[in-house]
């Protein structure tokens, strides 16, 4: 059986039991959001570990690998300086905000949790230097995988068409001259990277929901037009920067030619290669991993699936384990309706754990052994009485106005919802 | 879609609104089994009483997770239309025939409520608020029992 914390002592509060079982579960969570944050601030400090993602082995080898050549260059990165990251960070929010402006999608949230800080620094400190040579050999290295990696890339190639001023012509003009579907995957991978990352991060925050809108947003407008679209930036970029606000999601009907240059730009092959460009095919691997990252919940609620890998064995282990928990909720409702004579007097005491922070309940279970003989029941009454105050007593006498008296204090039910329950109850009665 | 961040900020959520889901789970639940103690005498049976304490623990479960989650709104809406079976159903909402499910899938949907209505990617992400709302369910479940018995 699945059985929760084994030993429930009788004489635990309700309240502890609880949460020393659902913080196990809640372990995992916090740890989660916990060494994200982590991750931020060891980037901005100049560890240069690489995005601490929560698969950490796979940025570290390719973040390693990307900030060691930018590193030789320009000696003016933060691993002297403890003040840099601050003013990074506000230097990022200002730039980020004006990524925003450039194609309607907020990179703001990605990049600080994502270490897009740092590249930002690199293509800003490097000035003259190309970002993009130290990127190309680098291009090659990395396996197809690291979405990661094709992100901050598509970051940094973002933040060399941004900044016209400081980054070099000659690295605008290949980026620029990427073909229509590098292009197309610029575009569309930050948003796709942003839904997959910010989902594989786990981290608690409305990026999420912004991510999965842009990711939508830029999939409804891929699906009016892919070809349009991966022009798109070759477009704006040509005229300059006016033509900021009409970028990114106001897909007009430019049908400028595209370019029908093979992909000169490596880090775009290497985080596409072997995959379709299509939207289907980008909309049904953002719903893969969707999918998966629901599995990997699933796997951390059931017991005993950590080991498990395969779809189909974890959906059955699901299935087996949703029976299970209904299958118990059955029997204990039968086991409860064999002792339900001895309710009341539980029911008070039990109530009162929740009352607690209105009353200061002391733990002293000696003065409280009389009261708890004067008890009819007098059955788990440990519990119920180092629970109780004198209240106790008072309400010993008619278990209606400790019950009233509770429901007062309990603001959380709204009439609304009591109202439905005394539905459910009275029809119960007249049902049976 | 995502009208609830799922992964990250069911999680965060999930951690905040624990506390408060478990005290207002086991409040209602407490005071509908107080309340059908009361009210069953000598006569009812004791599978209606059964009956009515399992009612009452769906019951608690889908009023502590609220109207947030499908498979609350689901199971709200199952034990409403149950205790109104005289009167006429407003609609019936007829679920999509989900192609492309596999069998487990299918099995899946029976067992969370409102499963019939969601897609695949849904029906995963309200399969894990509903494992974990039963879970606490079942701990609280024990735990009366244990209190009661001890």
């Amino acid at each position: 059986m699945y059985r929760g914390p084994p030993d429930q002592l009788p004489s635990c509060l309700l309240d502890l039991n609880w949460e020393q079982t659902m913080e196990s579960t809640g372990h995992f969570e916090s740890a989660l959001s916990s060494v994200d944050g982590m991750g931020v601030h060891k980037l901005v400090g100049g560890h240069h570990v690489g995005v601490r993602l929560h698969s950490p082995p796979r940025p570290n080898r390719s973040m390693v690998g990307h900030f060691h050549q930018p590193q030789q260059a320009m000696g003016g990165l933060p691993p002297s300086g403890t003040p840099m990251p601050l003013t990074h960070l506000d230097q990022f929010s200002a730039d980020l905000g004006r990524f925003s402006s450039f194609d309607g999608r907020n990179y703001g949230h990605l990049a600080t949790r994502f270490g897009l800080l740092d590249t930002e620094s690199l293509s800003r400190t490097a000035g003259s230097q190309s970002p993009q040579t130290s990127r190309l050999p680098i291009g090659r290295e990395i396996p197809a995988q690291n979405r990661l990696q094709s992100d901050v890339n598509n970051g940094e190639s973002m933040n060399a068409r941004e900044e016209s001023s400081v980054s070099d012509p000659a690295s605008r003009e290949v980026s620029l001259g990427a073909p229509a579907w590098s292009s197309e995957k610029k575009r569309k991978a930050p948003p796709k990277g942003k839904a997959k990352e910010v989902g594989l991060a786990n981290s608690a925050m409305d990026p999420p929901k912004v991510a999965e809108e842009d990711a939508k947003r830029c999939r409804s407008n891929e699906k009016d037009g892919n070809e349009d679209d991966a022009v798109k930036p070759k477009v704006e970029q040509t005229d300059g920067s006016s033509s900021n606000g009409n970028g990114g999601q106001k897909q007009g009907r430019n049908t400028a030619a595209k370019s029908p240059e093979p992909p000169k730009d490596y880090i775009h092959v290497r985080a596409r290669r072997g995959q379709a460009t299509d939207s289907h095919s980008l909309a049904e691997r953002v719903r893969r991993e969707k999918i998966s990252q629901r599995m990997k919940l699933l796997q951390d609620l059931v017991p005993g699936c950590s080991k498990v890998t395969g779809k189909a064995v974890m959906l059955d282990e699901i299935i087996n384990y949703v029976q299970s928990l209904q299958r118990q909720v059955e029997f204990l409702s039968m086991k409860l309706a064999t002792v339900n004579p001895h309710l009341d007097i539980n029911n008070l005491s039990n109530l009162l754990p929740k009352d607690v922070h209105h009353q200061t309940c002391v733990y002293t279970p000696p003065p409280c052994v009389d009261h708890s003989q004067h008890l009819p029941d007098g059955m788990e009454t440990q519990s119920a009485v180092n629970l109780l105050d004198s209240t106790f007593h008072q309400g010993l006498s008619t278990h209606q106005p400790f019950l009233v008296g509770f429901e007062s204090a309990s603001s959380q039910l709204g009439t609304f919802w009591e109202d439905d329950l005394q539905n459910i109850t009275h029809m119960d009665i007249g049902q049976s | 879609m995502e009208s609830k961040s799922y992964t990250t900020g069911s999680r965060d959520n999930a951690n905040r609104n624990l506390e408060g889901s478990k005290t207002l789970m086991a409040s209602h639940f407490l005071r509908a089994l107080f309340r059908i103690q009361q009210t069953s005498t000598t006569r009812s049976s004791f599978a209606g009483r059964r009956r009515r304490i399992r009612r009452a623990a769906y019951a608690s479960m889908a009023y502590s997770a609220g109207t947030r989650r499908a498979w609350s709104r689901a199971l709200l809406r199952k034990l409403r239309s149950r205790a109104r079976l005289r009167f006429p159903r407003r609609l019936s909402r007829a679920a999509r025939p989900q192609r492309g499910d596999t069998d487990q899938a299918q099995v899946l949907r029976k067992l969370v409520p409102g499963g019939p209505g969601m897609d695949y990617c849904k029906l995963l992400e309200e399969t894990a608020d509903y494992i974990r709302c039963l879970t606490t369910q079942v701990r609280l479940m024990q735990t009366v029992m244990d209190s009661i018995s001890s």
